[in-house]
């Protein structure tokens, strides 16, 4: 081997690979780093000075005031609620013998994977206050002299919110309990304790950081929400911070600008702050419980109680999951949303023709299809360098890049497209306003941290040895990426890459502040048809929207064996 | 076949010296141990010899050619040096012949010459049936044997093994000891290996490094280190040992716990501490150097490993089998010492503690 030349061609492929991981830091720093940081900075200087008036104006102007309490009120309640829901929920589903376990765990996850803007709009439909259909039949059973239920309310919103992001909750705690060293209920067990006071004297205190965690990601979801508010709260005229931040800059005005900037700048604020203690301070007492071995909790028995328990559950996910969905295929066939919904003359095919024949619907098919699968791909590229970088190297400041990435998912969507809108129309030299680029790096800084997500966690997975014993062997930098690291993380590529692409495919929010006639999107277009001309049309949207949705995951489940989907 | 040169090694982490001036010379053909207990420093000395680690200062030399050094670092890759991993590493998504063909793969060799080449090595390893299997298939040792065959296919300068067999069980364990010995002694090539395990040292070596705290306690064969320690460690780490305290007087140490002394010839003056290997301890019946009384008695099958209560002090002694019909506990009997070593007791205890 001659010496010169191996070392010589050594240094090439070392300086390739730098030159890529400098390109994508200066992509992150660009599009992510500055918008971010502009939008503090203007929300502090305000024509032409310093001064804090513009966040003063969050608490004294009535309008921005009276959001801000909204969403304070709504995300508590939602967090409470969701995890006053999730927790026996994820206890009954893992660690009992409730029946039909496997299929309720699939249900609650659902709600999960599907817009949330679909929940709102079956809500609607079936807690209208006069003529909802759920209503009716409250009305009807209870022999009540009107409708019991309103969504147009504070309630309501709480309530959808509530039904679409208990599944972070549900999903955080149920890892927590699976992890958990089951020997140590079990020593509660032998010690005397009856199932019940080992889980309130063991099991909850132990999953006590997992639960805090699982709050607080409920809370932060349901503050930075935008489709359920907004579908819900606009008829009522209620407003949380998000719906005014996008009225602001919809009405386009200087003061308004500087208020949505203000609200935005608090919101993000807010956010990362929550998510910083929920990681950190509260991340580093899960060590207590995750043991080593992956041995089975222990199922605890519920006896007499295993009937009644899994028809209440069952109720439940009936009422949560089941009748939404339902409500959202049976209003996309209905004639007149006035009159019975299945009377035989009610029901019709002419939505679905519609949203299938009708040009700009295709139009808005397509972009959402193009710059999701934009998004997801150079997503994942990204995603896979900067786990490589994280996970098998010492460069100085390799947790920067993923840093960066949590901050971007944790980012609240609003605030991510509004930096953008302030930076990227040519105030530095940089005009992508109105083009599917600022659409799709906003969908990338805000789903990349999906895929790199399940990439670090396979790179965790396999043991850098395998790739040492190639080097050893004589293989080089891509030589080992090609033939060892890559096959081995292709499942986990595999996932990401759907990870990110499905919600990309169906985003609201920022498409919303983001989009142009060229480049509008299903979500967009959804939101249209639901607000001001046909719930039907908006539903026949929905339901092929969630049928896309349900194809593609269980696609996923399918490729990679199960092992991943959301 | 060559030479490895390590001269002045040294490798430091934040503030704590992990290998503190490693030097060594290792003959063409040597097998040499690196021994001593967990976090020693013995793994982080293997990784640098391979380039996965670069030393904080210091030469190695493969073959008379400098790896790593002032402005010179050689990657893993153009090293030439095989290696097995205490977790095999043989990859999930390759069957047996691509894992052992991989650096011969590497290395462009047309593909008749590669199956010719891995076919024989898999015989030296005895996996030439198992060659279309996939590594979930097979069983520990044989996955550690395709890790072996890896190694040793592109015929490298040099062999690495860190720690390749303490995933595997005892009896596993013995004859893979008898296997690797047997192919180096063969394949005639220079070994560097890394354990805690002494009897894998003493079994296996030409020569034994035994490091404590990133420091080089003693080099020499087996029987050396065994015989002469230089220091209470050595004497503690490699076979078992009885330290008993006591002072040099009138050519006897009087032992401190006990009111008994043994006679002793040696230049040693003031504190020492008599070190003595349970086996070269003798149950005699007539008066001897030790006496005591029998507390413990633990039948071996091929010995007796009893535990001798000297009146403050409690003797180890390993003895005949047959004496456990012959004696009771309770009994009272006497010692006779076959062989000693005695150090200058420094004060401090720490010195043979085997630290972790």
């Amino acid at each position: 081997m001659n010496q010169q030349s191996s070392e010589g061609k050594q240094k090439f492929y070392f300086d390739f690979k730098w030159i890529i991981i400098f390109c994508i830091v200066s992509f992150l720093l660009i599009f992510q780093v500055l918008p971010l940081l502009y939008l503090i900075f203007r929300s502090v200087y305000i024509d032409g000075h310093f001064s804090v008036s513009g966040f003063k104006s969050i608490y004294t102007y009535a309008l921005n005031w009276t959001c801000l309490k909204t969403t304070l009120i709504t995300a508590t309640l939602t967090m409470i609620f969701g995890v006053v829901l999730s927790f026996p929920l994820a206890w009954l589903v893992g660690r009992t013998n409730l029946y039909g376990k496997k299929l309720f765990r699939t249900i609650f996850v659902m709600t999960y994977m599907v817009p949330p803007y679909v929940g709102a709009m079956a809500w609607l439909r079936l807690l209208n206050p006069t003529v909802g259909t759920m209503n009716v039949v409250l009305q009807n059973i209870f022999h009540l002299s009107k409708c019991p239920l309103n969504i147009y309310s504070v309630g309501g919103i709480v309530w959808v919110l509530t039904t679409f992001y208990y599944p972070y909750a549900f999903i955080t705690i149920s890892r927590a309990m699976e992890k958990m060293d089951p020997s140590l209920e079990e020593a509660s067990r032998i010690s005397g304790a009856s199932p019940l006071k080992t889980l309130f004297t063991i099991t909850i205190p132990l999953t006590l950081p997992s639960i805090i965690a699982a709050a607080l990601l409920v809370f932060v979801a349901s503050a930075s929400a935008y489709g359920i508010p907004s579908i819900i709260g606009a008829p009522g005229q209620i407003y949380t911070v998000t719906t005014r931040i996008v009225d602001y800059v919809q009405i386009g005005n200087a003061e308004g600008l500087t208020h949505a900037i203000c609200l935005a700048v608090f919101l993000m604020v807010v956010a990362l702050g929550i998510l910083y203690i929920s990681n950190f301070v509260v991340g580093k007492k899960e060590y207590i419980t995750v043991s080593g071995k992956s041995t089975h909790p222990s199922i605890i028995d519920l006896g007499k109680w295993r009937v009644p328990l899994t028809i209440l559950v069952s109720l439940f996910a009936v009422i949560v999951v089941v009748i939404p969905f339902w409500t959202i295929l049976t209003t996309s066939i209905t004639t007149n949303m006035g009159k019975h919904a299945f009377a035989p003359h009610n029901l019709t095919w002419k939505y679905w023709k519609i949203i299938f024949s009708r040009k700009s619907i295709i139009q808005s098919f397509k972009n959402s299809i193009t710059m999701a699968l934009a998004a997801a791909t150079f997503g994942m590229l990204v995603s896979i360098i900067m786990a490589w970088l994280l996970k098998r190297t010492e460069a100085k400041g390799r947790k920067i890049p993923d840093f960066l990435i949590t901050v971007g998912s944790g980012t609240p969507s609003v605030v991510i497209a509004l930096a953008l809108i302030m930076t990227m129309t040519g105030k530095f030299g940089i005009n992508i306003y109105n083009t599917v680029a600022i659409m799709v790096i906003a969908y990338m800084i805000k789903y990349m941290m999906m895929g790199m997500r399940t990439v670090v966690s396979a790179f965790t997975q396999i043991s850098p040895s395998l790739e040492e014993a190639a080097q050893i062997s004589g293989a080089g930098w891509v030589r080992r990426l090609k033939d060892i690291i890559l096959p081995l993380i292709s499942p986990s590529v595999v996932a990401g890459w759907f990870l990110i692409f499905m919600p990309c495919f169906y985003e609201l929010t920022m498409s919303t502040l983001l989009y142009s006639t060229n480049t509008k999107t299903l979500g967009v277009d959804l939101f249209t048809y639901q607000t001001y001309h046909s719930q039907q049309t908006a539903s026949a949207l929905a339901a092929a929207i969630l049928f896309i949705v349900i194809v593609l995951d269980s696609i996923l489940n399918k490729l990679t064996k199960g092992r991943f989907s959301i | 076949m060559s030479t490895v040169a390590i001269h002045d090694v040294t490798k430091v982490y934040d503030d704590e010296t992990v290998i503190d001036k490693f030097n060594a010379e290792i003959k063409d053909g040597e097998f040499i141990t690196l021994l001593g207990p967990s976090g020693c420093g013995k793994t982080t000395l293997l990784r640098m010899i391979a380039g996965f680690r670069k030393p904080t200062s210091g030469t190695i030399s493969i073959d008379g050619r400098v790896v790593s050094g002032e402005g010179i670092f050689v990657p893993p890759e153009l090293r030439g040096i095989g290696m097995v991993f205490q977790t095999y590493a043989v990859w999930p998504h390759m069957n047996v012949f691509d894992n052992v063909a991989y650096p011969l793969k590497i290395q462009k060799m047309k593909k008749d010459e590669i199956k010719v080449k891995v076919d024989a090595i898999l015989d030296v390893v005895h996996l030439r049936q198992y060659e279309e299997r996939m590594p979930s298939q097979l069983s520990g040792g044989q996955q550690q044997r395709v890790a072996l065959g890896r190694a040793l296919v592109a015929e490298p300068k040099l062999l690495l093994l860190d720690e390749p067999l303490s995933n595997l069980d005892a009896k596993l364990r013995e004859s893979m000891r008898y296997e690797i010995k047997e192919i180096q002694k063969k394949l005639g090539i220079t070994v560097i290996y890394v354990t805690h395990d002494q009897v894998e040292a003493m079994t296996m070596s030409d020569r034994v490094f035994l490091i404590n705290n990133g420091i080089v306690q003693q080099i020499g064969t087996p029987l050396e280190i065994y015989r002469s320690p230089v220091n209470q460690f050595v004497a503690n780490f490699v076979g078992k040992t009885n330290f008993l305290k006591g002072a040099v007087k009138n050519e006897y140490i009087e032992l401190h716990d006990t009111a008994q002394k043994v006679p002793y010839t040696g230049d040693m003056t003031g504190n020492v501490v008599l070190t003595l290997r349970p086996e070269n301890i003798k149950i005699v019946q007539e008066q001897a150097d030790l006496s005591g009384i029998i507390q413990t008695m633990y039948y071996l099958g091929n010995e007796n490993d009893c535990r001798i209560d000297l009146g403050g002090s409690i003797l180890r002694v390993i003895s005949d089998p047959h004496t456990f019909d012959n004696l009771k506990l309770g009994q009272k009997i006497n010692l006779k010492i076959e062989d000693m070593i005695v150090f200058k007791d420094e004060g401090n205890d720490d010195q043979y503690k085997i630290l972790t």
